[in-house]
């Protein structure tokens, strides 16, 4: 009898552990709104992504702390840049006085391609070669660089800066992984891109007929 | 230890709970009958149409008893065998006639008569069985109808007989007919014959011919009243009942307009509320929507990050 009262006991004590909730649930909310955003806006589910991008400002204005608001705001401005987007990051300008994150003003600094010497140091690691090779103007570098870079998401927003000077293989890298992974908004960009840029008749029909069926 | 008496416990429960099944559904049983000898008897007939295994034969309203076997015989005739429990034996006794009873609504079924305080049969005694027919179960449902019918056909026969009575009210009220008839075939005016004396019919005449003068005058003063009222109809009350019913339609006319015009109020009103309501009930919905979603998103993220990852 007492080992079964005991037994109860550990069992309740379980679900109520599994069942807590975290004081800063909100920033839990906001992050998971947040990445659904991203993979719904690269995936071309616009509505969705409106809807999850709403519910990340909205968990995330629920805190005195802005540091998760601007990162949203940093991060809506990076995706929009990656489709080719044209995105000044207004939202982010309007609230960085409040922000004491160093970092985020490196990244907001790169993704506009303002990239100092100082801001460089600040950028996260898989950046770090990138932008150094993008301030020294070394495009053939700076492309090798960024077909290594692992993170999808990453590697799209450097080939988006890199803009003109990304060649083609590149570009051919970053429509292969956005196809791997289903973002169809990139998809569809780089191969206006690329379309854009062959001279071969044959070839630029073939990409139209690709971007037809995909934007069907 | 505590397995072991467990283990007892659990035994002697479902024992216990077999026994009382098992005994339950002996006791039915037996309650049904089931388990009582019985006794069987036959009778043989020539065709076994409309009979059945299974049928029952009654004694005065109750089953008694149930055909168990029919055989068909060497000669043609059908054999059959039906049993009694011990309980209702005694009602197969000599003198004992079975009779197939067809009714118009219902299942056929034996029928047994017996008398009381015949010797009982010994079992396996054959009885004699009769045919009910089924126009004389017709028959017996029409008689108390026909028996009716031949009451009214009675009564009508006494009334008819009464009627023709001398002395009876139709009589005598067809012989006053007959004297009022001959007054008026003796004489010469009808008046005469109903007022009964010729001074009496003159006066009445004169009364009609002073009715008919003062008749005439009232048509002749009735006649100068309407040349009067038309002429006023004419001058006064005709432009005045036109203009009345112009502006009696004007009015019905802008009292419509108004109508429509308060119930189309009314209506854009009641959509301007409703769609408020609309429109806050689908704000409510989305916010749950998003409630949702934000805890599905919370289930299907395995690792919980601490800050937004940038692309």
């Amino acid at each position: 009898m007492k080992k079964l009262f005991l037994y109860l006991v550990v069992l309740f004590l379980f679900f109520a552990c599994s069942f807590d909730t975290p004081p800063n649930e909100w920033q839990f909310k906001s992050i998971n709104a947040f990445d659904s955003y991203q993979k719904n806006f690269l995936s071309s589910n616009d509505t969705l992504a409106k809807n999850d991008l709403s519910r990340a400002i909205k968990h995330a204005k629920s805190s005195d702390d802005l540091t998760t608001l601007a990162r949203i705001y940093l991060g809506e401005c990076a995706l929009n840049i990656s489709v080719g987007i044209s995105d000044k990051c207004e939202n982010y300008e309007k609230i960085s006085s409040l922000i004491k994150d160093e970092t985020l003003n490196s990244y907001f600094l790169f993704i506009n391609k303002q990239s100092s010497d100082d801001s460089l140091k600040l950028l996260p690691k898989q950046y770090k070669n990138f932008s150094r090779y993008l301030k020294e103007q070394d495009y053939k570098k700076a492309n090798e660089t960024l077909r290594e870079i692992k993170e999808a998401t990453s590697m799209f927003l450097c080939t988006a800066i890199l803009e003109d000077s990304a060649d083609d293989e590149s570009i051919d890298k970053v429509i292969s992984t956005a196809s791997l992974y289903g973002y169809k908004k990139v998809v569809i960009y780089w191969l206006n891109i690329k379309k854009n840029r062959t001279f071969d008749s044959i070839q630029k029909e073939k990409i139209a007929r690709k971007i037809s069926i995909l934007g069907s | 230890m505590q397995y072991e008496k467990m283990k007892f416990a659990v035994g002697l429960f479902v024992s216990i709970l077999i026994l009382t099944i098992f005994a339950s559904l002996y006791l039915l049983l037996d309650e049904k009958g089931t388990f009582d000898k019985r006794y069987s008897y036959h009778f043989s007939t020539d065709s076994a149409e409309t009979f059945n295994v299974g049928m029952p034969l009654k004694f005065s309203g109750f089953n008694i008893g149930v055909i168990d076997n029919i055989a068909l015989k060497d000669d043609g005739s059908v054999f059959m065998t039906f049993s009694v429990t011990s309980k209702y034996r005694k009602w197969i006794a000599e003198d004992s006639v079975l009779m197939i009873k067809k009714p118009l609504i219902g299942s056929p079924h034996i029928e047994l008569y017996s008398a009381k305080g015949n010797k009982t049969l010994k079992e396996g005694s054959q009885l004699v069985i009769l045919k009910s027919d089924d126009i004389n179960d017709m028959i017996s449902k029409f008689e108390p109808a026909v028996n009716r019918l031949i009451n009214i056909v009675n009564s009508i026969d006494i009334i008819t007989s009464k009627m023709s009575k001398d002395d009876s009210n139709l009589n005598k009220t067809m012989q006053n007919i007959e004297k009022f008839s001959g007054n008026l075939a003796v004489s010469n005016s009808l008046l005469t014959s109903v007022t009964g004396d010729d001074a009496s019919t003159k006066n009445l005449i004169k009364t009609i011919n002073s009715t008919t003068k003062i008749v005439g005058e009232v048509d002749k003063i009735s006649k100068d009243i309407s040349a009067i009222t038309a002429k006023l109809d004419a001058n006064i009350v005709t432009p005045a009942s036109v203009s009345a019913q112009e502006l009696e339609k004007i009015l019905k006319d802008v009292k419509q307009k108004l109508d429509t015009l308060d119930s189309t109020v009314k209506t854009v009103g009641s959509y301007d509320k409703d769609l408020v309501e609309l429109k806050e009930q689908i704000s409510v919905g989305l916010i749950k929507s998003n409630q949702i979603m934000d805890r599905v998103d919370g289930i299907l993220q395995n690792k919980k990050k601490s800050e937004i990852k940038l692309p």
